[in-house]
This record gives C-alpha cells, sequence and structure tokens, in this order.
C-alpha cells in the first residue's frame, strides 16, 4: 500500500496542459462574468433569468478556483519548499479579489 | 434562503464600505498589535534546572509534560510573563469588543451573540438548551477532575497546571496496515458503505501517511467537490491516537462523499456541524477499542477522551461566561486588567467549580485565545460544544435505532450544506431544542467519567 498520496486527479502538475488551461480559463470566465454584469445588471428586467444565469456562472467559477487552489495548497502542504505552488496559490487568491471587486 | 435572511441586517453599500475601512484601523489593528504582543512574547522557564527562554506557545506546551514540576513552573512563568503586555492586551480587547457591540447595533442584531448564533445556521432556543444541559453536567466533569487530581497527588481539586497531565499511557500499537485493517473493519459494523469507502480512500493513493521533511504537521481532509474525492494529510506514527485521528479524517472525506451529489455552491456548511462526520467516525473506532482493551490501556483511552471532551464541555462553558460578561460590561465601560482578571476567575470558578484547586487557576486565559481578539468570531467557543454533543447525540441515536438509522444518517450528511441544522437534525429524528436531546450526549461522556474512576481505582 502506497502512503503517499496522488493528485494527478486533480492534475499532472502546474506545466500541464490541464492545469494551464483550467487557470486561463478561470481568467477569461472572470472577465466576462465582470463585462455581463456590468452589462446586464443596470436594469431590472428579466431578474429570474439573470439570477439563473448568475448562479449558473458562480458555480463553474466556485468550480476551477477550488480546483486550482486546492491543488496549489495540497502540493505545498507536503512540500513547503514548493515555489509553484506559493506562487499559484498567491496568484489564484489574487484573482479571487478580482472577482468580489466585480460583484 | 439563508444569504437573503442575512441581507436583513446588510446596511447600505456607503455604510458597509465605511465600516469595512475603519474595521482595518479599528478591530483588525488591534488584532495585529495582540498577535505581536504574544508571538514576540519571550519567557523564562527552569526546566531540569536549566533556564529556558521560549516563546509563549511552547511555555503553554509545557502542561503536556511528563514532569509534574516542569508543569508547575511553565505555569508559573506563563503568568509572570503576562504582566509585560496586559494592559496593552487590554486595551486591545476592549477596543474590539466596543466595535463589536457599535457594529452589530447599527446592524440590528440584538447583541453579538445574536450575529454569531444566526451565522452558524442555529437559533437561540437551540442554544440555550445546549446550554442547559451543559450546566446539568459540570458537576460530573467536577468528579473527573477532582479524581485526576487526586491520582496525581492533590488534595483540593487539580490545579489547572496539570489538566492536560499524562496519566495512563495507551500502550496500544499499530503499523498503518493494521490501522486500516481496524478501521475498515470497524467502521462495517455501522455500515458496509462507509468500510468499502475506506478502503478505497486507503488503495488509491487518497491519504498522505507519514511524516517526512517539508510536510507540515498535524491532519486534515480536503474535501475535492470538483473531482467527486478527497485527501487526506496525516503525520501517522503508529500510536493509538494517531489511529483514531485517520478514522476521524476519513469521517471528513465521507461527509464529503455524502456531499457529492450536490451542487458544489450547495455543499459548505457552517462550523458547528463540521465536526459530526468526523467525530460520529472516531466514536466508532474508540468505542470499538474500548472493548478491545484491557483495563489499563481502556483507562489510558479514557483519560485521553475526557480531557478532550473536558476542554470542550467545561472550558467552553468558562469562555461563553467570561465572554458574556465582557460584552455587558463593556456596554457600559471600558475593563481594566483587574475587571478582567476577576471576571475570567468568576468564569471559572462557575464553570469548574471544585473540580479545580481554587489558588491556582488562570485569570489571564483572555490573553492566549485570539480568537476574543476577531471581531468577526465573537463568542467562537460554544460551536466547538455543538459540535461534539451533537455528534454524540447522532451516535446515540445510532445505538438506539441501529441499521434503519444508516440511510437517514446519510441523507443528513448529504442536506448539511443547505439546510437549518434545526431542520437537518429532523432527518433522524434529533430535536435540537430539547435540551433532553444535549442531555443523552452528555449521558454518554458522564458514563465514560464513571467508568475512569472504577477504572482508576483498579489499575
Amino acid at each position: 500500500m502506497e502512503k503517499t498520496w496522488s493528485l494527478d486527479a486533480l492534475y499532472p502538475s502546474f506545466d500541464s496542459e490541464e492545469f494551464q488551461g483550467d487557470f486561463n480559463k478561470l481568467e477569461s470566465k472572470i472577465q466576462e462574468v465582470t463585462e455581463w454584469s456590468e452589462e446586464n445588471l443596470k436594469d431590472q428586467n428579466d431578474l429570474t433569468g439573470k439570477l439563473e444565469k448568475s448562479i449558473e456562472e458562480q458555480e463553474e467559477i466556485s468550480r476551477l478556483l477550488r480546483k486550482l487552489m486546492s491543488y496549489a495548497h495540497l502540493r505545498s502542504a507536503t512540500n513547503a519548499k514548493d515555489q509553484d505552488a506559493l506562487q499559484y496559490m498567491e496568484k489564484v487568491s489574487k484573482k479571487m479579489t478580482a472577482l468580489t471587486k466585480a460583484r | 434562503m439563508e444569504k437573503f435572511e442575512r441581507t436583513k441586517y446588510l446596511l447600505s453599500e456607503e455604510e458597509e464600505i465605511t465600516i469595512a475601512k475603519m474595521q482595518e484601523t479599528g478591530s483588525q489593528a488591534w488584532n495585529n498589535l495582540q498577535n505581536v504582543l504574544t508571538s514576540t512574547l519571550m519567557i523564562e522557564v527552569e526546566i531540569g534546572g536549566k533556564i529556558q527562554k521560549l516563546p509563549l506557545p511552547a511555555v503553554r506546551n509545557l502542561a503536556y509534560h511528563k514532569d509534574s514540576k516542569v508543569r508547575k513552573a511553565g505555569y508559573e512563568a506563563e503568568l509572570e510573563a503576562y504582566d509585560r503586555i496586559e494592559e496593552s492586551s487590554a486595551a486591545a480587547l476592549n477596543g474590539i469588543k466596543g466595535e463589536v457591540l457599535t457594529t452589530t447595533k447599527m446592524r440590528g442584531y440584538q447583541s453579538p451573540l445574536e450575529e454569531t448564533v444566526l451565522k452558524s445556521r442555529i437559533d437561540r432556543e437551540t442554544l440555550d438548551a445546549m446550554i442547559e444541559a451543559m450546566k446539568e453536567s459540570l458537576p460530573k466533569f467536577r468528579e473527573y477532575y477532582r479524581r485526576k487530581g487526586e491520582l496525581l497527588g492533590h488534595k483540593n481539586g487539580l490545579p489547572i497546571y496539570d489538566i492536560f497531565a499524562p496519566i495512563g499511557e495507551s500502550s496500544m500499537e499499530f503499523s498503518y496496515e493494521e490501522a486500516k485493517d481496524y478501521i475498515v473493519k470497524n467502521f462495517r459494523s455501522f455500515n458496509p458503505e462507509l468500510a468499502d469507502f475506506t478502503a478505497h480512500a486507503f488503495e488509491n493513493r487518497w491519504i498522505d501517511a507519514e511524516p517526512r521533511e517539508g510536510k507540515r504537521g498535524g491532519a486534515f481532509c480536503a474535501n475535492l467537490h470538483p473531482i467527486g474525492e478527497s485527501r487526506i494529510l496525516a503525520n501517522f506514527d503508529g500510536s493509538f491516537s494517531n489511529m483514531t485521528t485517520l478514522a476521524h479524517e476519513l469521517g471528513h472525506a465521507y461527509h464529503g462523499y455524502c456531499l457529492r451529489n450536490e451542487k458544489l455552491l450547495n455543499s459548505s456548511y457552517t462550523m458547528p456541524i463540521a465536526e459530526t462526520a468526523s467525530i460520529f467516525c472516531e466514536t466508532i473506532v474508540v468505542s470499538a477499542a474500548l472493548k478491545d482493551a484491557d483495563k489499563k490501556e481502556a483507562f489510558g483511552i479514557l483519560e485521553a477522551d475526557l480531557q478532550g471532551a473536558g476542554q470542550v464541555i467545561v472550558d467552553i462553558m468558562s469562555r461563553f461566561l467570561f465572554e458574556s460578561k465582557v460584552f455587558e460590561i463593556r456596554e457600559d465601560h471600558a475593563l481594566s486588567v483587574e475587571e478582567l482578571k476577576e471576571t475570567m476567575l468568576w468564569a471559572q470558578k462557575e464553570a469548574y467549580g471544585e473540580g479545580l484547586d481554587p489558588d491556582s487557576l488562570h485569570p489571564y486565559m483572555w490573553l492566549n485565545k485570539p480568537h476574543y481578539y476577531s471581531a468577526g468570531l465573537s463568542f467562537y467557543n460554544f460551536p466547538y460544544a455543538f459540535g461534539l454533543l451533537f455528534a454524540k447525540g447522532v451516535y446515540s441515536e445510532y445505538l438506539k435505532q441501529g441499521t434503519e438509522f444508516v440511510s437517514r444518517y446519510e441523507r443528513l450528511l448529504g442536506a448539511t450544506g443547505k439546510n437549518e441544522i434545526k431542520d437537518v437534525a429532523k432527518m433522524v429524528g434529533i430535536n435540537v431544542t430539547d435540551p433532553d436531546f444535549w442531555r443523552s450526549s452528555l449521558k454518554l461522556i458522564e458514563k465514560d467519567i464513571d467508568e475512569f474512576i472504577r477504572l482508576s481505582k483498579e489499575v
């Protein structure tokens, strides 16, 4: 029985296409939501539709955030000197702040 | 619904922004000061004839030392050191508690306690029922403390510095493989699905088991909702308590598993209920071990368990009383150091009664618990008691209901991300607003105390 965990189910590495892909996707999603909010929250038309759309987007962004953040956090938990992990934790946190501002 | 409820207490955007900005230079600044004061406080203490200079957390850890002289020396050195920072800390505490009173009033809460209660998805009736039952159980805990005092040679109750004194070591040991088998076997007697889930976690590299360089200490479980899996970090060294820690973390993982079909946004639970699944699983293996253990081992297991329960019930009670009283006085005026010390001693006497030696209490406990200094975490104490007692209560419900209980329990865990605790509890037939529910949890601990006292006369 192996006594170390495998994080491959999240991502194979920080350099992998999967991680980089999700990281870029997070960036563009946040951009998208920010623009959408500015455009659509000016008036009160179709509030239900907008609320649904907004909840869907939140879910998607939360999923990406959770996945990216968990990977960086778990990597650093077993190796405090993992510089990539530390950097990505900071980068993902910054994206979270950008998102708060957008709302 | 809950978010909706909460908006009732939101102020206008402008007011909220102003408060947030003022807090940065108000309560947050006081909090920073308190952190600096306590983390740079170096304390001289004599250990084995040599004077050592240690930071505050290290001195407080001496409470677990095998040698009674060291425990006492640590306590005395700690109390002596506080007079260097007491005035500044008291100013910080008064600043923070004063700000909390102002903001909660502006928002329309009746009190800081009401704010915490609502944020935790509990209600006042539930909290009152729990506190009432806790108060009734205090005399039993005092018997435990007095007995522990006697075993350590104290006639007039246990001195507070001996609360964590190690007595009756557990000699049960496990290889990692044995720990797995023991946990899976005992989980199976509750629910085969939990056992299979656990075996899967062990075999599919969900667990990082042993200490190594660069790895952090302690243990945690991360539930990875987006991939429907969990990861557990542990520092397994083969001891009994390490084995139960694994069971505890696997309980968290199973909680995540029961939430797998919920939307991510509906999968986060509040603190009072966060420990239900973990303590439940821990209780399964500890109860099994008590049956398998010889008298000496059982005594050690019980003592470790009661040490923890005493903190969560009795010490939390003292903190709850202290914080309530501080808010009450702070409404009227800022508290002096003397008043803070008196209030703490009063709260400890109320909670521990004759269990502790009245001549060696700890008037400065408000100086070393960081949560008193967080404006956002008022009364960050009763959720711990709630967590333990709710999990124990759920366990005693399992003992009563038997196998029928298993599927209800899973539905309960699955509902924790989006419901009021009261309604979650109803799903397994528990009424948390009834003191009797809390009494039944406490009964389990009281039985352990009786057993501890009985065994203490035999081993």
